[in-house]
């Protein structure tokens, strides 16, 4: 089991929260630089996976590049190039770097950790340690067993619209916007419908009683303390030796 | 003995229309087991959510009483400790609710604040009496309907409830699967202190076949309790009304009240081919489910395909209507593309009232009318198509397909959830539609109703389509067992075979 998946779920979120703050203060590329090769780093080592590491950054770096480039045009400074009408300075992008990186810093560990967080233990942790009230948490647990079967139900109603549609000339079924939109309507009903019989079920089973036993924990324990450090100490000593040499 | 559950002068108003319950009136003793009948929309399943503390929607004013081992049901707040039910939806989507098999399971345990030591002993003991000791861990999205249906029978009798509440838990099931939840609720029934048991179920006959049926029968007309007694009793005395009103009634009781048990329709001479497959793979993501699959439908035919839950008889109904690509093989549509009925009806609806959902497809004014009328529709002409009864969208939605112009027809599982009137209504459909030239293709778990509608039948065992004759030969074949598709009672006296 990685790293990742025996910490208590709430560490990992804490961190990525305290990364968020402190990377804030970073205004120069470099140190916002050596600060997410050394996130990505202790993702690698803790577990989050290669491939979750890289599809968070292929899903993240247009947006990075669009914050690059929007600030590189629009900001006062020396001007390195021109672009068509719009004049590329360094200041936009030193300023740009800085930002782009920010996104990166913030967004790629939330989604990698997200994606190995057993929602479950997630929960259980907020609940026990947050204060999450049970209604609320059990209530999550189940919207995210919902969701899940989201795009198969999405998938199921558009086929469904197809079965029906009128036929193009080459008699492949004509869905068009109105198709779409009849196939998201069907999606929210049967979404409502389908959470007020859970709800029901859950309501049945005591959902909301106002006392109950967890039986599930999930406590902190000292890999949590160990892994708050480490990751403190190798952002802090990767982004203070660029910020002073 | 002080009863379970005490209902008294129970009353509940709509804001428009008459009541939905009628002065019920209803005593179960610990342990005892009670099937409550009755033909759709007679309150059955209001009824149920009443007991369970579910109120049956919004606007309603109710009167009377409900009381389950002492405590008042009605009015109680939602904040209270829940009471000692048990509930067992019909849809398994319900019946399990989060991630995992144990946490599901020990919910209600929790909800009681029952020890961990006791919750823990409790999930064992409830999986084991379902048959899914191996199942503790398991993701809940991995389970199959029938499997998710015998999670939810133990996470609702693991708190040891005193009254369990079953409102059609099988009607999305095939018939094996059928089988272990009935085995299951036995195993329950068979404890040292069983829960009293309150039972909705539509398929009577396959589970009369089993440890059979509760002893005493409950039965509802519009609203009212109209016979309450021994089963044998009421059945003498109501049968005929019962079957008259459209209800499924266990094969012995309705053989008294027929002359001659379901026939297979007479096939109809050869004609061309709306629909044919060569050596068809399909399946999900490039793994295959169905392989090597030759199926043919011929204009003026009804074809079914049976299997047992996840065989790919709905994979092989969607490849063929071109929602997914085939794996290997040649599909031949010499009439174009076929129209699919889909298993949900509410998943098909392209219009948002009635009327206008029979005219999507172009028909005209006068056709919509006389559409409606044989639909039994004419008076919900202008209602939402959401807002119809379960039965309402299931005629509506076969009726849309069969107004549109596509000559070959597809459809999953169109009678589940419906009553005997509407799986009689379902087949004439079918039959109808095939004497005017189309050719339909369907699925069902419903053996019966396959050997009165269906010329020829596939049955799909192990990845292969198999034995794809006339219906009553294929079905009386000895690898129909074997395949876990085991047959009613009104099949086998139909047919001539023994259990």
């Amino acid at each position: 089991m990685s790293v990742l998946a025996r910490l208590n779920p709430l560490t990992p979120l804490a961190l990525i929260t305290a990364l968020g703050i402190g990377v804030s203060f970073l205004f120069a590329p470099l140190p916002t630089l050596a600060l997410h090769l050394s996130v990505v780093t202790l993702l690698l080592a803790a577990g989050a996976g290669l491939r979750g590491v890289v599809i968070s950054h292929l899903t993240f770096t247009p947006f990075a590049v669009g914050v690059l480039a929007t600030n590189a045009v629009s900001r006062p400074g020396a001007v390195l190039a021109h672009a068509g009408p719009l004049m590329i300075t360094d200041e936009g992008v030193a300023v740009g770097m800085a930002l782009a990186l920010r996104v990166l810093v913030v967004a790629v560990p939330a989604v990698a950790v997200a994606s190995v967080l057993d929602p479950t233990r997630l929960v259980t942790a907020a609940m026990q340690h947050l204060r999450l009230t049970p209604s609320v948490g059990f209530a999550v647990l189940t919207a995210h067993r919902m969701l899940g079967a989201m795009p198969q139900q999405w998938s199921t109603l558009l086929a469904a619209g197809r079965s029906r549609a009128p036929l193009d000339r080459r008699g492949r079924p004509k869905l068009g916007v109105r198709g779409y939109g009849r196939a998201a309507f069907g999606l929210l009903v049967g979404g409502i419908r389908r959470g007020e019989q859970i709800a029901g079920a859950l309501q049945v089973r005591g959902l909301r009683s106002t006392r109950r036993t967890m039986r599930l924990q999930v406590p902190f324990v000292r890999l949590d303390a160990v892994a708050a450090v480490v990751a403190m100490v190798v952002c802090g000593t990767a982004t203070g030796l660029v910020l002073v040499l | 003995m002080s009863d379970v559950l005490r209902v008294r002068g129970l009353t509940v108003h709509p804001r428009h229309g008459r009541p939905l319950l009628r002065g019920i009136e209803l005593s179960i003793e610990p342990g005892e087991q009670v099937l409550l009948a009755g033909a759709s929309g007679s309150g059955k399943s209001t009824l149920l959510r009443l007991i369970a503390g579910l109120t049956p929607g919004p606007h309603v004013r109710i009167e009377g009483s409900i009381e389950v081992s002492g405590d008042d049901v009605l009015g109680r707040p939602v904040t209270a400790p829940p009471l000692p039910i048990g509930w067992l939806p019909q849809d398994p989507a319900a019946a399990v609710c989060l991630p995992r098999v144990a946490d599901d399971v020990a919910f209600g345990c929790e909800s009681r604040c029952w020890g961990v030591g006791e919750i823990e002993a409790a999930v064992l003991r409830s999986l084991l009496l379902v048959d899914a000791a191996d199942w503790h861990d398991r993701d809940t999205v991995t389970l199959s309907a029938g499997q998710a249906q015998r999670v939810g029978l133990a996470g609702a009798t693991a708190p040891a409830p005193a009254l369990l509440l079953l409102d059609e838990p099988t009607s999305m099931l095939d018939p094996e699967a059928l089988r272990r939840v009935r085995a299951a609720v036995a195993a329950v029934a068979e404890t040292p202190a069983p829960p009293a048991l309150l039972l909705v179920e539509h398929r009577l006959d396959e589970w009369a076949d089993g440890a059979g049926l509760p002893g005493r029968v409950v039965l509802l007309e519009e609203g009212g309790i109209i016979a309450d007694g021994p089963a044998e009793q009421v059945w003498r005395d109501h049968g005929a009304r019962l079957i008259a009103a459209g209800c499924h009634v266990p094969w012995p009781v309705e053989r008294r009240h027929r002359p001659a048990p379901p026939t297979a329709p007479t096939a109809p001479p050869a004609a061309e081919p709306v629909l044919a497959t060569r050596a068809l793979a399909v399946g999900h993501d490039r793994t295959p489910i169905v392989t090597g699959a030759t199926v043919a439908v011929h204009a003026g035919e009804v074809v079914a395909l049976i299997g047992r839950n996840g065989a790919g008889k709905t994979t092989l109904l969607q490849t063929l209507a071109g929602i997914r690509p085939p794996l290997a093989g040649r599909i031949e549509l010499p009439s174009g593309r076929p129209a699919l009925i889909f298993q949900s009806p509410e998943q098909q609806f392209l219009a948002s009232t009635v009327r206008d959902e029979l005219a999507f497809d172009g028909a005209p004014d006068d056709q919509v009318q006389t559409s409606l009328a044989e639909l039994r529709l004419t008076g919900a002409a202008g209602l939402s198509v959401h807002r119809l009864s379960g039965g309402e969208q299931r005629r509506l939605s076969v009726g849309t397909v069969l107004l549109g112009r596509r000559q070959a027809v597809l459809a999953d599982e169109p009678t589940f959830g419906l009553d005997r009137d509407g799986v009689e209504w379902t087949a004439r459909a079918f039959r109808d539609a095939a004497a005017r030239g189309r050719g339909v293709l369907l699925t069902s778990h419903d053996l019966r109703f396959v050997l009165e509608v269906a010329d020829r039948t596939y049955l799909i065992h192990q990845g292969e389509v198999l034995a794809g004759g006339p219906t009553a030969a294929v079905l009386a074949d000895p690898l129909l067992a074997r395949a876990g598709l085991p047959l009613p009672a009104a099949v086998r006296e139909a047919l001539g075979v023994a259990a």
